[in-house]
């Protein structure tokens, strides 16, 4: 029976023993629990949604704990199992590691929550928190240090107790939710330790650090967002719309949606502000917040001092925007370098120091770099080249700000090297095989294989070239090491050309037989070009013998054109021609433009070395008096005595020698 | 053999050699032709022999 005793001091009514109201009890004023609780049993009683109430209470269907909140116009239910849901395992306190010997470590005392969350297909889960305590841990590195350089230690529930628990790898994947992390212990000379790091997962704060790990990116341009050349002026901008993540920056627009923001449009009209750092400040011309119409390649900062780009010279600006932006406005970035060629700022994309000020890093986009000439400007398309932005911000070496590294994902950047076997990518495609044929834009420098014999070629020191009539090359082709044809057991050198019609080839050269090309003259047809046999050196006039055939022209009057010519090397290291023979016949020796059929420059000797005589040298330049002959052609020194007799009226002479 | 022409002549005289006029059997005397040579100099067709080197 319940007794309801007043206590007369206090004029308060006071039940000494279990009160049982069968119906509502409505209290007007507040209700005070000392050295007690509220105990919900489950109830099947349906609340009245209609009224303007809130409510507790444990569902008869469920037997968890609901929250309703009920008023005009809506009535809100919320199971406190799905807030349990947004718990997750870690360390509320404490948990210190030190070093307690040289063997020994210990986790100072703290507190902590394991939450196995019991997530189903079939229902909603039912996380179970299970709260764990526990005074200073100590424990042996003993069971770790022979096979392993560390300790990965936690916390961890056996029974109702917190226990400390250790194993050699970083605890991974599932690991994290029924163990708190909370460090490491180093025994690298595996008998030791060595050092001690305390770095736990916290089960607190989750909003701040994820907010943290956003930040650490900086934000985020999602897609879109793409730099153009206006109409405007030669070197105006523009930008289209895109979608972006930065936080809180579309709260105005939707409180819903407070970080996703999606514009239909960027920048429309021009409008610059130039940035640079001047290395102990940062410079911000927004030319008094009207910002420029058009971007400036004309100069650089130059260890911070803006500087002319030299002539003809390169510098990468980087362009910023910030979404949903108050003063639709680029944020580019000076350059912080100059480069001598388009290719080589390509190659500094990666490599340029780059320090993004404070304004930027933490609420603009990164919409990508203009690779500028001195003198660019848009109407000149080999005066500039964009390379659009990935998600993230680049790699900037050396340089603060902007947030985390990354590269572009396809189609933001550059590729140097695609496989491209079905759909396309975008930018720009140096070098593409897209199963059957490898296409190069620009020079190609390197080795070029064919499949390997084994499956990496690189672990083994032979392979198998089988690229065969696979690579055409429409330029031009040099190497700088050995240059080999037909270079197998199986097949030999052979040069082709091609010939009409179109894809069929005649040969022009084969090994083990030679120039075999009969089209259209000859077998060795340069169709007027010199044919230059000379052994040695050509660049430094080292040559040795050689023939030279000419061919300045087929109408060339004398000398060069159509002419043979034979040279070699003086005594004096000279390459001198001694021989000729001219287009219209003439043989000239020691000259290079005779004018008869034979035509020396010096002496020359005739010997009968079987008699003996005549041994000396006759004749002179521009003289053949001292020559005699007869029609049976020998050739006579002077005699001491002529006789001379008549034959049939007839003088005829013999020489006579004494 | 050389036929004699008038540049020859000239010549024979700018060169101031000796000229020592014979008859055949001179010639076959002196010994200075064998007996085969003087055959073939009595049976040569003369009119073809030339001077062919100035």
């Amino acid at each position: 029976m319940t007794r309801l005793i007043s206590n007369i001091n206090d004029n308060r009514a006071r039940y000494v023993a279990p009160v049982e109201i069968s119906s509502s009890l409505t209290v007007t004023g507040s209700i005070t629990l000392t050295d007690s609780f509220l105990k919900f049993k489950p109830t099947n009683v349906n609340i009245n949604t209609n009224e303007s109430a809130s409510y507790i209470y444990v569902s008869g269907s469920t037997q968890d704990l609901y929250f309703s909140q009920n008023g005009s116009g809506f009535n809100n239910v919320t199971r406190l199992r799905w807030l349990e849901g947004n718990l997750y395992t870690g360390l509320l306190h404490g948990g210190l590691i030190t070093s307690q010997s040289s063997t020994m470590y210990q986790i100072s005392s703290g507190s902590g929550i394991i939450v196995k969350l019991n997530a189903t297909i079939a229902n909603d889960p039912y996380p179970i928190t299970q709260y764990l305590e526990w005074n200073n841990l100590s424990a042996s590195i003993a069971s770790l240090s022979a096979s392993s350089d560390w300790s990965f230690v936690a916390i961890t529930a056996s029974g109702a107790t917190a226990v400390l628990t250790s194993k050699g790898t970083p605890y991974e994947n599932g690991e994290y939710n029924t163990n708190i992390p909370i460090g490491i212990v180093l025994h690298q000379n595996r008998s030791t330790i060595n050092g001690v790091q305390t770095f736990p997962g916290v089960a607190y704060g989750w909003k701040q650090r994820s907010f943290d790990f956003i930040r650490a990116f900086g934000p985020l341009k999602i897609a879109g967002y793409n730099l153009a050349p206006s109409a405007s002026s030669t070197g105006s901008l523009v930008l289209s719309g895109g979608t972006a993540f930065v936080d809180g920056r579309n709260y105005t627009i939707d409180p819903n949606n407070p970080n996703y923001i999606v514009e239909a449009n960027g920048i429309t009209t021009s409008k610059i502000f130039r940035y640079h750092s001047t290395g102990s400040t940062w410079v911000y011309n927004t030319n008094n917040g009207a910002g420029f119409g058009a971007i400036d390649p004309t100069r650089y900062s130059n260890n911070g001092v803006l500087t002319s780009v030299p002539t003809n010279d390169w510098t990468i600006q980087r362009v910023f925007y910030f979404p949903n932006s108050a003063t639709k406005a680029f944020f580019i970035y000076y350059g912080n370098a100059t480069y001598s060629t388009k290719e080589n700022a390509i190659a500094g994309l990666l490599t340029e120091t780059f320090n993004e000020a404070p304004n930027t890093a933490a609420n603009s986009i990164f919409i990508g770099y203009m690779l500028l000439r001195y003198n660019a400007n848009f109407t000149t398309a080999a005066s500039y080249e964009f390379r659009s932005a990935g998600l993230f911000r680049s790699v900037g070496q050396g340089g603060t700000g902007g947030g985390g590294g990354g590269t572009t994902t396809p189609g933001g950047s550059p590729t140097q090297i695609q496989y491209n076997n079905v759909g396309t990518f975008g930018g720009v495609q140096t070098l593409v095989y897209d199963g059957t044929t490898l296409h190069a834009t620009g020079s190609f420098s390197g080795s070029l294989v064919g499949t390997a014999t084994s499956a990496s070629f690189a672990s083994t020191a032979s392979y198998v070239n089988t690229l065969q009539q696979n690579v055409q090359i429409t330029g031009s082709l040099s190497t700088q090491g050995t240059f080999s044809i037909g270079r197998s057991t199986t097949s030999q050198a052979v040069i082709q050309r091609a010939q009409t019609p179109a894809g069929s080839y005649s040969t022009i050269f084969a090994a083990g037989t030679g120039i075999v090309d009969t089209f259209p003259y000859t077998q060795l047809d340069t169709h007027g070009a010199t044919i230059d046999m000379r052994a040695g050196d050509p660049t430094s006039d080292q040559y040795g013998g050689g023939i030279i055939f000419t061919a300045n022209g087929h109408t060339s009057a004398l000398g060069e054109g159509n002419a043979i010519v034979f040279k070699n090397r003086s005594s004096s290291n000279t390459y001198l021609e001694r021989m000729r023979i001219t287009y219209d016949g003439n043989v000239g020796i020691n000259i290079s433009a005779p004018s008869a059929k034979l035509h020396v420059d010096g002496t020359i000797r005739i010997d009968n070395q079987a008699s003996g005589t005549p041994t000396a040298a006759v004749g002179s330049a521009g003289t053949v008096n001292k020559y005699w002959g007869t029609a049976d052609g020998d050739f006579l020194s002077t005699p001491n005595v002529w006789l001379k007799i008549n034959l049939g009226g007839t003088d005829y002479y013999f020489p006579a020698y004494t | 053999m050389i036929k004699s022409t008038p540049e020859f002549e000239a010549r024979i005289k700018a060169s101031k050699v000796p000229v020592l006029e014979i008859t055949l059997e001179q010639l076959l005397q002196s010994k200075l032709a064998t007996e085969e040579e003087i055959w073939y100099l009595r049976n040569k067709d003369v009119s073809t022999t030339d001077l062919v080197s100035t």
